[in-house]
């Protein structure tokens, strides 16, 4: 089962979450927080969040469907974890922060609405293949 | 060898009143208390404002998420989930030394320094006089204690619709908080309905707080920085502690800390208390002429009923059904927040059908200000990236929605002590807890009366949440007065009948709970026993 070092993990799900690179001490965060959380019992879980890794591009309806299916599985805590280690650094504090927003910014939250439903479905359809 | 002339077992907010009148009175008191506090994260807060804190405090992880990220990795519905780091010292100990099993209750106690006072809301409500009879206290007794309670505390609250149902007829209430734009929409919406909602029988207003808005005392007025989930630096919120802290200094009163108080007995004109060490369980015992427990309606409960030895016995229960409410505002989505502000309720709205103020539900409302975006995230079914963006722009315009119900005793409510040898007191409490078919339908139909009138005022029910009974952290009625000698009841003046020394400040004496905010109430009742008690010992 491929699996990138606590570190290595923070850095590919805060470019997930944010789209953004983030210094070792927040990686080292991270890697703290997961050592606390642990690795998950479940093996269908850990099947999933090594996909997850292993495939980038799968994170997103990997994340949406265990949300709906799982959302106390591995690949969700680690993620929520992350999310908040990000929200708690000064320098991405702002975009977990409210904010007017301008038209263009509402009109994203359309799309982002319609993405997560996308991702829900195909999400739905990596679950079958991995197990 | 007398210890103290009266032992107060407890510093919560009715053990710290108690204790107050005692003195004021010319009496000595022996707090007996395990009093856990908070010695790590009270020095790593930065006494700056909450999003000055999270622009540029690099430690912020430290104290916002918890130094093991408790905060993040605690189940959202386990025992003081809603608790910040810096206030989970609250419920330290507490699985160990006051277990309880349960299918169907899932309170919160405390054995902190302040106990369940170090986490409150800080909401001040009177009691009309029919709800006071209907518990059972004393009408005439009970405003005269709140008049004292009030001016020992210092609220805050506005002179509106709410105020039959908050600070009622108290003077010298300080001006209230600045309301926030997300509560200011559907308040000015509660003004333009203001008669269809009184035709409904329901009332709005500004809540009443134990928060200054103007210094006194050596307390400061709240700077609104908006980390009361946090801190109590400023003291401008009014906790146990402060008064404990006060009563330190003077001479006749003493305390005794880490003491976990297990039983007492009555003996030859003195009390025997028995106590545990929480360290290494070590027995030891205190002797006074009165004792006064006020160690919350499941502590004392459990107390009485290792001392007093009879049958075993199931004590009947009250405590608030209660559901959240979170509601969306649509016209403040995607809007940024004032800098200062507080996370305290913002509005009570009460439902008073008969307009007697007697059967009263209430409501109150919160704008989700400083508690972090994680919070709202854990709870949403949709992806995490895709869920910042949208649960940031939805964060200005939710309001989160806290209703209570009334309370009165049916059989499916009770509790009793059970044998458990694994336990430091060898026991447990076991908790049943059922409403009726008919109170059932009955808070139903009141939710829906709410949902419709938010929906009026322009705030969208988004889902309903129900943490289960115990989660509205109003217990009562366990010991409720009467005026017959009965065992386990309490006489009028918080005596427990078949005892001649022992008094109960706590609610444990209520034999009905409003779902008016409980705390104000317990203090006053707190301040009526410890007054009787000072009597007889004079």
């Amino acid at each position: 089962m491929y699996e990138p070092s606590a570190e290595g993990e923070a850095r590919v799900f805060a470019k997930y979450l944010i789209g953004r690179d983030i210094d070792d001490t927040c990686a080292q965060l991270y890697a703290r927080a997961a050592g606390e959380l642990g690795s998950g019992q479940d093996v269908r879980d850990r099947k999933i969040l090594a996909f997850a890794l292993r495939h980038v591009w799968a994170l997103g309806p990997l994340d949406a469907i265990s949300a709906l299916r799982r959302p106390k599985s591995i690949l969700r805590a680690k993620l929520l974890l992350m999310s908040a280690i990000l929200e708690a650094r000064p320098e991405f504090s702002e975009k977990f922060l409210p904010a007017d927003h301008s038209g263009m910014e509402r009109a994203a939250l359309l799309y982002y609405a319609g993405r997560t439903v996308a991702r829900a479905i195909a999400g739905f359809a990596l679950l079958g293949v991995i197990a | 060898m007398i210890d103290s002339d009266v032992i107060v077992v407890g510093s919560g907010a009715t053990g710290s009143m108690a204790a107050q009148t005692i003195i004021e009175g010319g009496g000595s008191v022996l707090m007996l208390d395990v009093g856990r506090t908070d010695r790590h994260y009270a020095g790593l807060l930065p006494e700056q404002d909450y999003l000055e804190i999270r622009r540029t405090d690099p430690e912020q992880h430290r104290y916002l998420l918890g130094e093991s990220f408790e905060s993040v990795l605690a189940s959202s519905s386990s025992t003081g989930a809603q608790l910040t780091p810096p206030r989970r010292h609250v419920v330290a100990d507490v699985d160990r030394f006051l277990p309880i099993s349960s299918p169907n209750f899932f309170p919160m106690e405390s054995l902190a320094l302040g106990g369940l006072g170090s986490a409150w809301g800080l909401g001040c409500c009177v009691f009309s006089g029919a709800e006071l009879k209907a518990a059972r206290l004393p009408v005439a007794g009970m405003k005269a204690a709140y008049d004292v309670v009030a001016a020992r505390i210092g609220i805050s609250g506005e002179r509106d619709d709410a105020q039959p149902y908050t600070f009622s007829y108290l003077d010298g209430i300080q001006p209230s908080i600045p309301l926030d734009p997300t509560a200011a929409v559907v308040y000015k919406n509660y003004a333009r309905h203001r008669n269809r909602m009184h035709g409904d029988g329901f009332y709005m207003g500004r809540p009443a707080l134990a928060l200054l808005t103007e210094s006194r005392d050596g307390r400061n007025a709240t700077q609104l920085r908006d980390m009361d989930f946090y801190s109590d630096a400023e003291r401008a919120a009014w906790r146990p502690w402060i008064t404990i802290e006060t009563l330190r200094k003077h001479e006749r009163f003493q305390y005794a800390g880490d003491r976990f108080v297990t039983r007492f007995e009555e003996r030859e004109g003195e009390v025997s208390v028995v106590t545990l060490a929480m360290g290494d369980l070590e027995e030891r015992t205190y002797r006074c002429r009165r004792l006064i427990l006020a160690s919350g309606t499941l502590g004392t409960a459990r107390i009485v009923l290792r001392s007093q030895r009879r049958p075993a016995a199931s004590l009947p229960l009250l405590c608030n059904p209660f559901a959240y409410i979170p509601c969306l505002v649509p016209a403040r989505a995607g809007r940024s927040m004032p800098e200062r502000n507080t996370g305290l309720a913002q509005l009570e709205l009460f439902h008073d059908p008969g307009q007697r103020n007697d059967d009263v539900a209430m409501a109150s409302i919160y704008s989700y200000r400083s508690l972090m975006l994680f919070r709202l995230l854990r709870e949403t079914p949709i992806d995490l990236q895709d869920a910042r963006p949208l649960m940031r722009a939805l964060m200005s315009g939710l309001l989160i929605m806290a209703v209570q119900y009334p309370e009165s005793r049916s059989a499916g409510k009770y509790l009793r002590l059970e044998p458990d040898a694994a336990t430091p007191t060898r026991d447990r409490l076991h908790v049943n807890y059922e409403l009726t078919r008919d109170e059932n339908a009955r808070v139903g139909w009141r939710e829906k009366l709410y949902l419709r009138a938010m929906r009026r005022l322009g705030a969208w029910p988004l889902r309903r949440l129900y943490p289960g009974h115990g989660s509205s952290i109003h217990y009562a009625g366990t010991l409720p007065f009467s005026d017959m000698e009965k065992p386990y009841t309490l006489s009028p003046d918080g005596r427990v009948w078949g005892t001649n020394k022992i008094f109960v400040a706590d609610g444990s004496g209520f034999a009905y709970l409003p779902a008016k905010g409980l705390t104000l109430s317990l203090m006053a009742n707190a301040h009526r026993v410890a007054a009787g008690v000072l009597k007889t010992t004079a």
